[in-house]
């Protein structure tokens, strides 16, 4: 067991003892707090990469962006907390460094080309697969699984939207911002249907043997 | 008034993480790339 279990546990026993709940009960309260320290963790590695890096606004949307879709759609998983929160760090802190180093220089036509191959490919991605459910949660249940896909369809279909705002406005104003911005809500969902597919396991399977995985 | 206070906050708290592992159980998945084992209760049936 890792050290955010353990402390998701120790939270729920003291909670439990405290309010004389049940061992039910207490089960769900330990898989809250798991969920909840697993997310600051992420975060916070997140952010301190980026504020070194001096990526933190890029590094904060692509991964917003692929988490958020990630609820909805499911995908590849590491073999524990701690190196879910690194892999995380080193993929979303490198698609951060090439999107406001490399991607953002490309012409213009050639940006606008590639996003519209990117929401395309996305867009086919989460009809085709989505939801991929885990070992752990095999998402079997026909209702859950059709209700999960509409919802990974739509969230990528509002942020296809916001793109379009967002590169109208940039074309209007030329702040280079929103063009940056838009480049990584699409670098964030390309990459969470990546970890959807056979190229995304065999990726995170790779980092995560490399930081000691067993899988 | 210590032990009070202390039944407060915890009765929040396990609202909070109750709210949380629902919500969290409705979807695909947990934030980021790790997903442990759901409590029995909130599994799909």
């Amino acid at each position: 067991m890792g050290n955010v279990e353990k402390l998701s546990n120790f939270i729920a026993s003291k909670i439990s003892a405290n309010l004389s709940i049940d061992s039910e009960r207490e089960e769900v309260l330990a898989y809250g707090a798991f969920a909840l320290i697993q997310t600051i963790l992420s975060i916070i590695i997140i952010v301190i990469f980026g504020v070194i890096f001096d990526v933190l606004i890029e590094v904060l949307v692509i991964s917003f962006s692929a988490a958020i879709l990630r609820k909805f759609s499911g995908g590849v998983h590491a073999t524990s907390p701690i190196r879910c929160a690194l892999i995380g760090m080193f993929i979303f802190g490198v698609l951060a460094f090439l999107v406001k180093h490399f991607i953002i220089n490309l012409d213009f036509i050639y940006l606008i080309v590639i996003m519209m191959i990117a929401f395309a490919f996305v867009l086919y991605i989460m009809f085709k697969y989505s939801p991929v459910g885990s070992v752990n949660k095999p998402l079997k249940n026909e209702k859950t699984r059709k209700n999960l896909k509409i919802k990974s369809i739509k969230f990528v279909l509002y942020l296809l939207i916001l793109n379009i705002i967002l590169i109208t406005t940039y074309f209007k104003t030329k702040n280079s911002f929103l063009l940056t911005i838009s480049l990584c809500i699409s670098t964030g969902v390309v990459w969470q249907s990546i970890t959807m597919v056979s190229l995304g396991h065999l990726i995170i399977n790779i980092l995560d043997k490399l930081l000691g995985g067993t899988n | 008034m210590k032990r009070n206070l202390v039944m407060k906050v915890m009765t929040l708290a396990l609202g909070m993480l109750t709210f949380l592992a629902t919500t969290t159980a409705a979807s695909a998945c947990i934030w980021g790339l790790y997903q442990p084992e759901e409590p029995k209760s909130l599994r799909e049936k």
